[in-house]
């Protein structure tokens, strides 16, 4: 059975769920390229199917459309005002609930529809369970050496305890752990920016307790709706009473978070990686959390799994479209499909077509003026398989793999095809394992524990942190009025990254062999670009230094100003220069790429663009009949001069 | 105020071939002080459109302060010595890293004038300023 799951709790996840889904969801599905049926009815709900019509149905007539077994339909997604033409453009005004009666199985009435002339295609409503968390309580403030939280800038009094943000390599978090794995933040947020409450990160996933004292501030709040009278849409959005976001389970405004069965603060946690309010003097910080004066960003919470239930395709396909009309700049979606269980871009649409022209809804929706579209960060998934799980693996959004406090591969994380890019994701068991301080630190619920923060681990932990730097990098860019793209923006995020594979020597072992000994060969290129780095993208928001050539000299340069310190490990596909720049230039043979540094020879003093393909992650790029990683595209400038020093310095 | 030297397209500039050098052995030379890149002459054909600021402060006790923006939204600061032997002058960054060149210095009309003396084909030409703080 196929089953959707949020990526949290790996270290269970690994043991547990994956004997949950072995049977069928680590196997490749098989979908008939040409069927008009999406999926198979294997874990698909009883009462619903989606449906694609070849045209937009005339909503007067749609009990024309009805069949045998069939209640009623209903539109999908919610139409907003002034957004049709987008609808359209993706065809979610196409998709319709068909609810059904009983009479008659989802298989037969499925069959039934899809022999219809105006249906496009019939998808199953996946019923997506939720993967039990691995959390451990806080355990109070530590006596070790930690950073300082003059070196950080902030009071949060447990900000010491946040080696994902700024790690010191305290051998009592781990003995291998390692000093500078993190996200680099600490100069971003002293000099540049700390966020912007106009930059909205949309955290798809489990209701987020907006509450929280450490999270209340940097909540987005629907003023609309909050000012209004309950039970009425005053923001006429579609959705009623939606302040804080949508619960599209229960399909209410009351986001729930509290502690069930089901319920393990994994929102909440993802949402205070983000944007935990800093300098409060409360817990902790979020990678965009502000400086404590109103300016961090906003968390909108996108309920998709609710107390045992939810995780749907209709769900989380609402919820994305939600965002998009909403204002979130960015979607964190820390859940997908287990790794494997779709293995081209291709496979994955015929499944989940729904979600996937809602992702590309949301990418194509300008919600600030910094970037003409939509951020979407996925996790890779936890299986510890060598490809990463959809949505995340699809080619045009970023997908993040997860290290530890010893700054290497964890045993849970997917990695290779699909996976661009590497963040904290924290890890249990590593020796001396006396704390469960080499997991990631974050906000959870009161009802999970009472001090509101516990430890988590997983990709899913990963994910908030790249979401957090893409929201931070967004917040810089307005601060400075640049303006960017989609595409330009993603490379730019891709390529910031530093250099991981040089660590992949030898083995990592756990504490007790309470995990195999990882070959850490096996990572070797398969951790996207490498290793996000905050200050990296700050630069090049800012703009890329051209690099300096000498006149009349073959040689090869360095790249990694613009494709990070990895650019030894990427798979370039092309280098290509415009008959004006080659003149400019004087270049005697053609530019390219080897062992990661560019081959120019220039014969004139002059400057041109040099545009250079890559892959970020990966070997090749995804497609419909591919897993693989993002095309990143770049253009480096260079000055050629009769002499350059060593440094790069102008003298 | 920050000028913006826009490297253009300059083919006349073999022409003019006016990168006449400060007299070499010109006695009391003094380039302490803060300079700002103002000009670049070229004997060469094409240089294209990259856009440069630098502004560099020679200090009296042979140290120097460099504040280089090229093509990126933001100054880099190097460091570093210098020594002037009759009109040329060298030097070496902080991290140890020589110079790309020797130059020959003068001053023309309170311009500091440098042309690089391996091959002789470019010429900057600085003007004294105060490098604005926002800068330093």
């Amino acid at each position: 059975m196929l089953k959707r799951i949020a990526f949290g709790g790996a270290a269970i996840l690994a043991l547990v769920s994956c004997q949950q889904t072995l049977d069928e969801g680590c196997l490749p599905l098989e979908v008939k390229p040409d069927s008009k049926i999406l999926h198979t009815k294997s874990g698909a709900s009883e009462n619903t199917l989606l449906v694609k019509f070849t045209e937009v149905p005339v909503s007067g007539q749609l009990s024309e459309y009805a069949i045998d077994g069939v209640e009623c339909f209903e539109p999908l997604f919610t139409s907003v005002p002034g957004k049709e033409e987008l609808e359209r453009q993706f065809g979610l005004d196409r998709w319709y609930v068909a609810h059904l009666s009983g009479s008659r199985s989802n298989e037969i009435v499925a069959n039934a529809l899809a022999e219809r002339a105006d249906v496009a295609i019939v998808e199953y409503d996946l019923m997506m369970t939720f993967g039990d968390d691995l959390t451990f309580p806080y355990e109070g403030p530590s006596v070790a050496t930690k950073a300082s939280m003059s070196d950080l800038g902030f009071n949060d009094p447990l900000i010491s305890e946040q080696w994902n943000l700024y790690n010191l390599g305290d051998k009592s978090i781990a003995e291998t752990a390692y000093a500078g794995g993190d996200i680099n933040v600490k100069d971003t947020w002293r000099t540049l920016t700390a966020g912007d409450p106009s930059i909205v990160v949309a955290v798809i996933d489990q209701g987020v307790m907006y509450s929280h004292p450490d999270l209340s501030a940097n909540m987005w709040v629907n003023e609309k709706e909050k000012a209004g009278v309950s039970g009425v849409d005053d923001d006429r959005n579609g959705f009623v009473d939606d302040i804080y976001g949508y619960n599209f389970v229960d399909m209410t405004g009351e986001i729930n978070y509290d502690k069930t069965e089901y319920d393990s603060g994994h929102g909440t946690h993802c949402a205070g990686t983000i944007g935990a309010v800093n300098n409060n003097g409360v817990g902790l910080a979020g990678v965009a959390g502000g400086t404590g004066n109103g300016d961090g960003v906003r968390i909108m919470s996108c309920q998709i799994f609710s107390r045992g239930y939810g995780g749907e395709t209709r769900h989380s396909s609402n919820a994305i479209k939600y965002a998009a009309d909403n204002g979130a700049s960015v979607i964190s979606c820390s859940y997908g499909y287990r790794g494997g269980a779709f293995l081209s871009d291709g496979s994955f649409y015929r499944a989940a077509g729904a979600e996937y022209d809602a992702v590309r809804y949301f990418e194509a929706s300008k919600n600030n003026d910094v970037i003409d579209g939509g951020i979407a960060v996925y996790a890779a998934g936890n299986d510890g398989l060598p490809y990463a799980g959809y949505p995340g693996a699809l080619n045009d959004v970023i997908c993040v793999s997860a290290f530890g406090p010893d700054f290497l591969p964890t045993a849970y994380t997917n990695y290779g095809p699909g996976c661009n890019i590497v963040a904290p994701g924290g890890d249990a068991y590593l020796p001396p394992w006396t704390s469960a301080k080499g997991m990631i630190l974050s906000t959870v619920p009161n009802t999970i524990d009472a001090s509101g923060y516990a430890y988590k681990v997983g990709t899913s932990m990963a994910c908030p942190h790249v979401s957090g730097v893409v929201a931070l990098a967004l917040s810089y860019a307005k601060k400075i009025g640049k303006k960017f793209n989609t595409r330009d923006f993603k490379t730019m995020v891709v390529s910031s990254a530093n250099d991981f594979d040089s660590r992949l020597n030898g083995t990592k072992k756990y504490y007790m062999n309470a995990y195999p000994e990882l070959n850490l060969g096996q990572f070797m290129k398969k951790m996207g670009t490498g290793s996000i780095d905050t200050w990296i993208l700050m630069m090049k928001i800012e703009g890329v230094p051209y690099i300096i050539a000498e006149t009349g000299k073959n040689q090869y340069l360095d790249v990694s100003d613009y494709f990070g310190t990895s650019s030894v490990n990427l798979t370039y596909l092309s280098v290509e220069v415009s008959d004006e720049d080659r003149e400019a230039l004087g270049l005697a043979k053609d530019p390219y790429m080897q062992y990661g540094s560019l081959y120019v020879h220039p014969t004139k003093m002059g400057s041109g663009k040099i545009k250079i393909k890559a892959v970020g992650g990966g070997t090749e790029i995804g497609g419909s009949s591919a897993i693989g990683g993002m095309e990143i595209v770049q253009e480096i400038s260079i000055i050629s001069r009769p002499f350059k020093s060593k440094n790069g310095g102008w003298l | 105020m920050k000028a913006r030297i826009i490297l253009f397209a300059v083919l006349v500039m073999m022409v003019s071939a006016c990168g006449e050098k400060g007299s070499n052995g010109q006695k009391g030379l003094d380039i302490t002080g803060q300079w700002e890149l103002i000009d670049i002459e070229t004997k060469a054909a094409q240089i294209g459109d990259a856009e440069i600021e630098v502004y560099i402060e020679f200090k009296k006790d042979n140290t120097f302060n460099l504040w280089q923006m090229i093509g990126a939204g933001r100054f880099e600061k190097m460091t570093g010595a210098w020594i002037l032997n009759q009109n040329v002058l060298s030097g070496k960054y902080s991290d140890g890293k020589a110079w790309g060149a020797n130059y020959e210095v003068g001053i023309e009309s309170g311009n500091l004038v440098m042309t690089e003396t391996k091959q002789d084909i470019q010429t900057y030409i600085y003007r004294k300023c105060t490098i604005p703080s926002d800068i330093q």
